[in-house]
């Protein structure tokens, strides 16, 4: 394990990935910073650079937007009650309060050092976690994959946005999206209704772009988010009491801890990581009443899983070339593109990839403790910078990256198209993410059971005779009838109450 | 008294609120209920094969059913049942930004334009007035920030997808970079 720490420093300390890392842990703090478009769409955003960096580079880059994004999103929770990043909504509550009572250094040095600790352990985590599930994943075959990707698809649903039933249409959506152009096996075009320019399929950087970026620039431009004044905070004031280092450390743990488990899980993983951090902070402190009026650990614990979730949601990506949340598939796209196929065999494969992002996250973290901190005044001013000049900075990088992709217009116009489309789905309440993840993994899920059909005659019931893809299936049709249950039982109440 | 403020009038205007709430709600429904049934049609006519050796036919038709399947359910559901909102959407609903939606046909209309022109125009100045009306658009009032903006944007992308990235931009009536 040594050696392979130390051939991922030394991967990670070679000078255009040592730039790429400081460059997309600066990026992603300054997206965590600014309320709008966030970590995924800046990654889309970003991801025809990645041509002219190498495969390493350009994924140590994307990684370190995602990873970066965690620690931005929680400076303006703290100084503004504003969290710039979904993943830190959760700071707002106590971070803030810690802030109004002139703690706002220590929150933000705890954040800081709480997601250094977590990312840290989150990567020793990924490390053993990876190449263990790499080596198992070598026995899969099609139906365990097709299982998995369904699974993720449904799990996904499940746990994004209000209604499960919307969001499992927008990945079955997404899967529809995946089958335009041609067919991978019999090369018959499918749903190209005659333009020659979907036989090559739906990119996806253009829609992502489209549906985090373009989406959020209408958003802002029909309801633009206010300026706030920003508190400041004094380079001296930058460090915690004896006391609050002291109650944060097992917070810390445990949200690295918890973090990093919920990140191998399909969904929102940070974002849900910081709630059941919270949750699970309040449940085990000692002073419960503290929580909402600047309980440290309600900072510490969740600041500290958003950062381990991102290390956890790397595993199935590098181990199984399975993306389960919008910044992974973005991160699949940035391989597919230079032509690396992430799976089992990465890592035998392409080494230098799985160590060099594993070495950029100890470098990349240590980057953002070491300027997050002294740097954090000039990062909350961003924040005063208007929407008027922002979105149109934003508007115009979306419009050149999605030409970048194929030199092309017409990925122009499907950006354009999708953006509208977010806009709506998100005023009637339909996630996007689904959709993303479901353009990547129906290509997946298309092939994988097409092969399962030919190894298996042409008998699905041999899906639950192999005990991997069965357990998984069975677990989606538990899922469902679960659900089903939920909602008979729901309005059986309902049907009570007016009686 | 402003009617906004007379007694009954929030629940008046949640009510319309949730009225076009749930009309949204039909109205998505309905949307989704036709791709899936464009998407089934189209995709019926391609081959099946056989499930032993599935055609390009088979995985569409599988998803395509399930997917009509669930916007029928989300049809009745909307048709059906009203939603309950929590009481803070009433602020919402005394509020129309019909402004916002007005800039946002101008600036989708800017977009247009801007697509429709660039190949004739040349990336360079059409990235340059788009960055400048949609800063307008988008409430910018000093000249000074908006200019450095459009300049600044304009070069910086050029520099970096056109010089670094080798992507060819349009050239348009500049000419040659």
């Amino acid at each position: 394990m040594l050696e392979n720490l130390l051939t991922a420093l030394f991967i990670a300390l070679k000078p255009v990935n040592l730039f790429a890392c400081f460059i997309g842990a600066m990026v992603g703090t300054l997206v965590g910073v600014l309320p709008g478009i966030g970590p995924t769409g800046t990654m889309a955003l970003l991801l025809p650079i990645t041509y002219g960096l190498g495969p390493t580079a350009g994924l140590i880059m994307l990684a370190g937007i995602w990873y970066g994004a965690q620690y931005g999103g929680s400076t303006t929770s703290i100084l503004v009650n504003v969290p710039g990043e979904a993943a830190s909504v959760i700071t707002c509550i106590d971070g803030y309060q810690m802030a109004r009572k002139g703690r706002a250094g220590a929150a933000l040095a705890i954040s800081a050092i709480g997601s250094w600790v977590a990312g840290t352990l989150g990567v020793v985590g990924l490390m053993l976690f990876a190449p263990a599930l790499a080596n198992v994943a070598l026995v899969f075959g099609p139906p365990e994959y097709f299982a998995i990707a369904f699974l993720g698809l449904v799990v996904l649903s499940n746990l994004t946005g209000k209604s499960p039933l919307k969001s499992f249409l927008m990945a079955l959506l997404g899967i529809m999206l995946s089958t335009v152009g041609l067919d991978p096996i019999s090369g018959a075009d499918r749903f190209t209704f005659g333009i020659p320019q979907l036989l090559g399929g739906v990119e996806f950087v253009p829609v992502t772009m489209g549906l985090f970026g373009i989406a959020e620039i209408l958003s802002v431009v029909v309801e633009p988010y206010e300026v706030k004044d920003v508190m400041k905070v004094r380079f001296r004031e930058l460090y915690p009491s004896r006391l609050e280092f002291k109650r944060s450390c097992a917070p810390i743990l445990r949200g690295s801890v918890l973090g990093f488990l919920v990140g191998l899980m399909p969904g929102p993983a940070a974002v849900l990581a910081s709630f059941a951090s919270y949750g699970l902070e309040r449940k085990v402190s000692k002073r419960p009443e503290e929580f909402g009026h600047g309980a440290i650990e309600g900072v510490a614990g969740p600041e500290s899983a958003n950062n381990s979730a991102t290390s956890g949601g790397l595993v199935p990506l590098l181990a199984l070339g399975l993306p389960f949340a919008p910044p992974t598939a973005v991160l699949l796209g940035g391989l597919m593109i230079q032509g690396v196929m992430p799976g089992p065999l990465l890592i035998q494969q392409h080494p230098e990839i799985f160590w060099g992002v594993i070495g950029s996250m100890y470098v990349g973290n240590l980057i953002l403790l070491v300027l997050n901190l002294p740097l954090v005044g000039i990062f909350a001013s961003i924040t005063r910078v208007s929407p008027s000049l922002v979105m149109p900075a934003i508007l115009l990088l979306t419009v050149v990256g999605a030409y970048g992709v194929n030199n092309s217009l017409f990925d122009v116009v499907v950006m354009l198209i999708a953006g509208v489309a977010g806009y709506l789905t998100r005023k009637l309440e339909f996630e996007p993410a689904p959709l993303v993840l479901g353009l990547v993994l129906g290509r997946i899920m298309e092939g994988a059971l097409r092969r399962s059909m030919v190894i298996m005659d042409g008998n699905p019931w041999t899906f639950f005779q192999r005990p991997l893809s069965g357990i998984l299936l069975f677990i989606v049709i538990a899922l469902f009838l679960w659900r089903l249950v939920r909602i008979w039982r729901r309005r059986m109440a309902s049907h009570v109450e007016e009686a | 008294m402003a009617e906004q403020d007379q007694p009954g009038s929030e629940v008046k205007f949640r009510g319309m609120h949730e009225g076009k709430k749930q009309l949204g709600e039909l109205a998505s429904s309905l949307v989704l209920i036709l791709i899936g049934v464009v998407y089934l049609v189209q995709g019926s006519s391609y081959p099946w094969e056989r499930l032993a050796n599935p055609g390009p036919g088979f995985f569409p038709a599988v998803i395509g059913a399930i997917f009509l399947a669930g916007a029928a359910v989300l049809c009745i559901s909307s048709f059906f049942h009203g939603r309950k909102e929590p009481a803070n959407t009433c602020a919402g609903a005394h509020s129309q930004p019909d402004a916002g939606y007005r800039k946002l046909w101008l600036l989708l209309a800017l977009l247009g334009a801007y697509l429709l022109t660039l190949d004739r125009a040349g990336y360079l100045i059409n990235s340059f007035l788009l960055m400048l009306f949609s800063a307008r658009l988008m409430g910018a009032r000093r000249l000074g920030p908006i200019l450095l903006l459009a300049i600044g944007m304009t070069l910086g992308t050029y520099l970096v997808f056109e010089v670094w990235l080798q992507v060819p931009l349009p050239k348009g009536i500049v000419g040659g970079g």
